[in-house]
């Protein structure tokens, strides 16, 4: 499903790199030089280094609860604050927002139907490009994630979820349905290449009374939402994902052949010079 | 400039009467479309391909001939002919018949498709569109500009000592433009061919649209065609009418709610807001229309669809008066005045033997083939021996 995203901070036209720190061209794994001059380069890539690691991390959360409250947006709540203590506690600063889905729902099914985002919808997928990790959170409906969720996700571009950092929550009337977050909701983030934390939590009602050890027979539900939070806060904390943050700061806007896409969104660049193609044909 | 309304030949639902058109009755009606634009001083008549319903597109250039026979003036367009399915070699030949029917009346935007089957139907795979796109219209290029080729290439068979015929009237192929909504890559064909670039424009917000035009501007002036604003642009776009623009909205609104192309999203409101459809009288129209040029620069061609939905052809004639009798001049002389001196105008069978015959010298038509007997000898036992 092709939309019209603009990507704001990514090197390339795919999406987030998060695979290691060698589009500085700068070396962070090995020992710096000592004694030698650093280059103009090294000096830019440390300054967008710096500039990255000084911003607040963005944490977007996207609820797809139907009710006001509703145990799915409680369990969104919970997973949100148990990674900004774990990030906190890193010494990372963190910026939360959380969506719910039911107040874009039309938005998401205008853009199935008619590929038309409307600027509310477009502000989210802006919000989603250029947020360093997302926990979403659906309520188990016949099996699989709820329609509205779904929806939502479908209604995007696919490139959109590539290397961002996720964590997967579920709710349902009961704990039956526990595992279908893992058969039916975490292959659709696979399938979307997204670099999940690999606990997903699923609160059934009765979760949301069990506090205590002795209270369930199962691990309680804030030890499992903690236990992923802190999954998701070594994934944002770790060398390489600073490093990813960096590049993704200091690379250059996607400028295309030439230099002919300076300017435009980062979807314009993709494109091979014709005397590259033509010669292949010959 | 030149302005002219396009056709997909749907065969739509009239949902106020539930009445559907044969497909015998959709051709006949866009017939008379096509030589009412004329009547009413439009530039250009473009005609889709499809080769399935609910379209009844399949032959476009036996029907653009049609159309040719019947008019005088009006230039045969294309929206879109497919550079990926389609044999280039009968591209070729099919196209430049038309211009020597038409006395040069014809140009051509090529497009990709939007039907996925109809890579498989004539033997094709849609995951190499692209591939297609590029490798078929560099043949097609030199089709119409080598008199003999031999051509190696992925999609099709070889071709040795291959003659398309007839050869382009007057020495000059028709001009093409390259359509594309979302793919840089044909921007980017466009401009390294010195093509036109052409841009449906009619369900996208304007702030993808523009984009697509700078990127196809820019690479124009990198192969040296021209500076970027001078580089050949067009648009669709759509609009429906009435003198009182309340009724407009009225008559419309059944139209857009049950046409499939609008697909029962957002609202009338919510499409005319954020896309080119507008909905009213011709002065919102008008209004609309001269905020083009301010996003894609001063451009060359505007089209409108204005025959789909199911609208009834008695509407839609009326629809074609009001573009050609109240919007479009007014849109003509408000644009014409703002394009700037060496911004060219869009082209013209004659504005291209122009600009050959200054730089190659005058054409000359004489036969330059064998003639004689290569046409009773071939018989496949022959090939045996």
């Amino acid at each position: 499903m092709m939309t019209e995203t603009p990507r704001t901070e990514s090197p390339t036209t795919t999406g987030r790199n998060v695979t290691g720190p060698t589009t500085t061209g700068r070396n962070v794994t090995g020992p710096t030089t000592t004694g030698a001059t650093t280059t103009a380069a090294q000096q830019g890539a440390d300054a967008a280094a710096g500039a990255a690691a000084a911003r607040p991390l963005r944490l977007l959360v996207l609820a797809a609860g139907l009710s006001t409250p509703s145990s799915t947006r409680m369990l969104a709540d919970m997973l949100s604050g148990a990674t900004r203590r774990a990030l906190e506690h890193a010494g990372k600063a963190v910026e939360v927002r959380t969506i719910e889905l039911r107040e874009i729902a039309r938005d998401a099914t205008d853009m199935l139907l008619s590929r038309v985002a409307s600027p509310r919808l477009q502000e989210v997928i802006d919000a989603l490009g250029s947020a360093d990790a997302v926990i979403a959170v659906t309520p188990i409906f016949n099996t699989g994630p709820s329609g509205l969720f779904k929806t939502f996700v479908d209604a995007l571009d696919t490139e959109l979820w590539r290397g961002t950092p996720v964590l997967l929550g579920a709710t349902a009337g009961t704990s039956r349905h526990a595992l279908a977050l893992e058969h039916a909701i975490r292959p659709v983030f696979v399938y979307l290449k997204a670099q999940l934390v690999p606990t997903g939590v699923f609160a059934a009602s009765s979760d949301f009374g069990a506090m205590q050890a002795d209270e369930s027979d199962e691990q309680p539900l804030a030890l499992r939402a903690a236990r992923a939070a802190d999954e998701l806060a070594a994934l944002l904390t770790s060398p390489a994902a600073a490093a990813a943050r960096a590049a993704a700061e200091a690379a250059p806007e996607p400028s295309g052949a030439d230099g002919d896409a300076t300017g435009l969104d980062a979807e314009f660049a993709d494109f091979t010079p014709m005397d590259a193609l033509l010669h292949r044909h010959r | 400039m030149q302005f002219g309304i396009f056709t997909i030949a749907d065969i739509t639902r009239d949902p106020t009467t539930g009445r559907v058109p044969t497909e015998h009755e959709r051709l006949k009606t866009m017939i008379a479309e096509a030589e009412l634009a004329e009547q009413v001083g439009l530039d250009a008549f473009a005609l889709g391909e499809h080769h399935n319903p609910p379209f009844v597109t399949s032959s476009p250039t036996t029907t653009l001939a049609y159309i040719g026979a019947r008019t005088e003036k009006i230039i045969l367009s294309t929206a879109t002919t497919l550079i990926t399915t389609n044999d280039p070699v009968k591209i070729a030949e099919d196209y430049a018949m038309l211009q020597h029917l038409t006395e040069g009346r014809v140009d051509l935007v090529m497009g990709r498709g939007n039907t996925g089957p109809v890579y498989p139907w004539f033997g094709q795979d849609i995951r190499k569109g692209l591939e297609l796109a590029i490798e078929n219209y560099e043949l097609l290029h030199r089709l119409w500009r080598e008199d003999v080729v031999d051509w190696q290439g992925e999609f099709r068979t070889p071709l040795q000592q291959f003659t398309s015929t007839p050869r382009p009237l007057d020495g000059v192929p028709p001009f093409v433009w390259h359509g594309s909504i979302r793919s840089p890559q044909i921007a980017e064909q466009a401009a390294y061919y010195g093509d036109g670039f052409f841009h449906n424009n009619i369900f996208w917000p304007m702030s993808h649209t523009k984009q697509m035009v700078e990127l196809y501007r820019r690479r124009f002036e990198h192969y040296g065609h021209g500076s970027a604003k001078q580089a050949i642009v067009g648009l669709g776009g759509q609009a429906f009418m009435r003198k009182d623009s309340q009724a407009a909205v009225a008559e419309f609104r059944p139209y857009f709610d049950s046409a499939p192309v609008y697909g029962g999203g957002p609202s009338l409101e919510d499409f005319t807001a954020q896309t080119p459809l507008v909905v009213g009288s011709p002065d919102q129209v008008i209004e609309r229309y001269l905020t083009m040029a301010d996003h894609v620069g001063d451009y060359q061609r505007q089209l409108f669809l204005m025959d789909h939905a199911g609208l009834p052809h008695q509407t839609v004639m009326e629809q074609i008066e009001l573009l050609g009798t109240e919007v479009v001049p007014v849109l003509r002389r408000e644009l014409d005045a703002r394009r700037p001196a060496d911004v060219p105008d869009a082209p013209t069978h004659a504005s291209l033997v122009a600009a050959a015959e200054a730089e190659r010298g005058a054409f000359d038509p004489t036969y330059r083939f064998e003639t004689g007997d290569n046409w009773t000898g071939l018989r496949a036992e022959d090939a045996r021996e």
